[in-house]
């Protein structure tokens, strides 16, 4: 994530006001982030529907 | 040739009558019947038939007394003694995000949620997490809420740099529209 990334339509990464660099906030934007993050396995999954 | 001629008028007439009623949006009338249907109305009143209009209930009681307030040519559904409850709508739970939460998530909601009341009990909280994971895997929270935080502020990248610069750390506000990275997310 750079002060070159895009956010996507309707969303807003914040940034430094001097740097111009990402501030780690993101507004309606966290799928930026969320796509890196692993999905859960077929057993969490199971596991938390359970839990509910 | 007469009878021909009123079968073809009739036919006519019924097709008039469909057409008009698909034009109209309108629905047939339903009576479903022979079941317990429980209303969880007020009085805790339970059912034998209910009757539908236009997709909208507008009668319970019994069979005889429900066909009476429904137009002729209503469609029977013999519920054949099964029980009916009113439809559960939720539209808008993130089933089972509850339960990834909880079990995979670090809780960071404020009182009375949660405990977490200052930006360091924040950290500390996550910090946990990272301490028992292996470096580079994900430490994810949902829930913080900025207003219920002593220093009534977000968290920043800075801040989440505390908690680790070997794992990867992604945290959602409670309204789940805003979420925080450190430098290695």
């Amino acid at each position: 994530m750079t002060k070159a990334t895009e956010p996507p339509r309707g969303g807003r990464i914040r940034l430094d006001p001097q740097t111009g660099e990402p501030k780690g906030a993101f507004e309606e934007a966290g799928a930026l982030v969320g796509i890196h993050i692993p999905g859960y396995a077929a057993e969490q999954r199971q596991a938390a529907i359970r839990k509910g | 040739m007469g009878d021909v001629r009123s079968v073809s008028r009739a036919v006519r007439l019924l097709l008039w009558g469909i057409l008009l009623r698909v034009a109209s949006g309108t629905r047939a009338d339903d009576l479903d019947f022979n079941g317990t249907i429980i209303s969880l109305d007020a009085e805790g009143r339970t059912f034998e038939a209910l009757g539908g209009c236009d997709g909208r209930i507008v009668a319970g009681g019994t069979k005889a007394a429900v066909a009476e307030k429904l137009r002729p040519g209503f469609a029977a559904v013999d519920l054949r003694g099964r029980t009916v409850l009113p439809g559960f709508y939720a539209a808008h739970d993130p089933f089972p995000d509850s339960g990834l939460n909880e079990l995979s998530k670090v809780e960071l909601n404020g009182p009375p949620i949660g405990a977490i009341r200052t930006m360091d009990e924040l950290i500390a909280a996550l910090k946990r997490k990272a301490e028992a994971i292996p470096a580079g895997g994900w430490v994810v929270s949902w829930g913080y809420d900025d207003t219920l935080l002593a220093e009534g502020r977000h968290p920043t990248r800075a801040d989440l740099d505390r908690v680790s610069t070997r794992h990867p750390v992604w945290i959602v506000h409670i309204s789940g529209h805003l979420g925080v990275a450190n430098s290695r997310a």
